[in-house]
């Protein structure tokens, strides 16, 4: 354990995650699917599946902070496997049930999924991303497979092998944990705003870039593959965004990413590659928010990783009740909150390069 | 021309009154529980802080 490399600790940690990230995205669009090809559930599945997988993160990553030795994803690995289960075979009563241990299980598993990733990251942010990048492959697959023969014994059989990958990455996690602060290097924020302006603005950019994410028009989206593209090019971006952060800087790549997806955004509506790229660099400030809440959150990541949650849920929630109507005021609307991210991330990160004092 | 639409049938709506004021209530709880949490961690650090400067001078 002594011999080890951060490097390698925090690599390897990241990948471990970025496994267990994909197999719980995979068990629950299995299920959402699955459920939503009922009618009824068409339009409440979705919503109570944003609202309960979510927003309860924040109390989880509390939970998770002060109590480290609970193995969160075991954990939630386990409920999920218990609502596969259930939608399986219906043992237990109520038809929300099953949705409501499913969410909880997906819950768990992200909140671990960022604890061990940030602290085990020296301060960098293509660990973290590389975890979230998982997520949108986990989401695609789920699709795929649902509307296949796989049946839902598979799936949870699937699901139970990310156990011995969680366990692999929390023996990372206890050696960066020798560290009496391990998310101390985390120091992107503006020493010049308050703590809880950069949390606020941090949560509510991360609401309009929940709402644009589903906003961004995307006539072209019709055939299977060209969905598959649209989520594995999300997940690249996720990834690629932690990545290009550590090398030219926060701030830079922030305003980059969010200049550059504008245009090929607006262009793309109808050509698949053109909007694929804006959808690349829109999807690279995912991380950057996450590393500016835990800037202030040091030593509660969990707490940081669930505002980023609660405002996805925000971002997303008007989604399920309106929409507009034509292509030309979703842009416009799209260019205004860019314009507002834009503002928020530029007062709230610091200069690139220079360190701030320890917190 | 009105770009903006209520997309949601109003008599659906009326059918799933109850679970969407059960989550909505949820949301606003924990969002309340999660800012205070952060509002007392953040509390915590400042006095940290200012308690090492202090012992630095």
């Amino acid at each position: 354990m002594q011999n080890r490399t951060p490097l390698t600790r925090n690599l390897g940690a990241a990948w471990l995650y970025f496994y267990v990230h994909y197999v719980t995205e995979v068990i629950c669009f299995f299920a959402l699917t699955k459920l939503t090809g009922d009618s009824p559930w068409l339009w409440i599945a979705p919503f109570a599946y944003d609202a309960l997988a979510f927003v309860p993160q924040g109390i989880i990553g509390r939970i998770s902070d002060r109590f480290p030795k609970i193995q969160m994803t075991t954990v939630g690995v386990l409920l999920m496997c218990l609502a596969g289960l259930d939608f399986w075979l219906g043992f237990l009563p109520g038809r929300f049930t099953a949705l409501v241990i499913l969410c909880l299980g997906n819950a768990c598993t992200h909140i671990n999924g960022a604890e061990v990733t940030l602290r085990c990251s020296d301060g960098k942010l293509s660990h973290p991303a590389i975890f979230v990048a998982g997520g949108s492959f986990g989401v695609i697959t789920g699709k795929l497979l649902a509307k296949t023969f796989v049946p839902y014994w598979a799936v949870v059989l699937f699901t139970l092998t990310a156990i011995p990958f969680a366990l692999l990455a929390e023996y990372y996690r206890k050696d960066a944990d020798k560290l009496d602060n391990p998310c101390e290097k985390y120091d992107y924020n503006n020493p010049k705003v308050s703590p809880g302006i950069v949390v606020l603005v941090a949560t509510l950019v991360v609401i309009v870039r929940g709402y644009m994410g589903y906003g961004i028009p995307t006539s072209w989206n019709k055939t299977t593959l060209q969905t598959v593209f649209l989520f594995v090019t999300m997940g690249i971006g996720k990834g690629l965004g932690g990545v290009i952060a550590d090398l030219i800087g926060v701030k830079k790549t922030a305003i980059l990413s969010m200049i550059c997806a504008l245009p090929f955004l607006f262009f793309g509506d109808n050509h698949m590659f053109v909007s694929l790229i804006g959808v690349m660099f829109f999807s690279m400030t995912m991380s950057i928010t996450l590393a500016l809440i835990v800037s202030v959150l040091q030593k509660a990541p969990g707490v940081a990783f669930g505002f980023t949650t609660i405002g996805l849920f925000l971002g997303t929630a008007p989604i399920f009740f309106f929409k507009f109507t034509t292509t030309l005021a979703n842009c416009i609307v799209i260019a205004a909150l860019t314009a507002l991210c834009l503002a928020g991330v530029c007062l709230i990160a610091r200069k690139d390069g220079k360190r701030n004092e320890q917190l | 021309m009105n770009s903006f639409k209520f997309i949601v049938d109003p008599f659906f709506l009326s059918h799933v009154k109850l679970p969407l004021a059960v989550i909505t209530l949820t949301v606003v709880i924990i969002t309340v529980a999660v800012s205070v949490m952060a509002a007392k961690e953040i509390k915590k650090n400042k006095a940290e802080k200012s308690a090492r400067e202090e012992k630095d001078v």
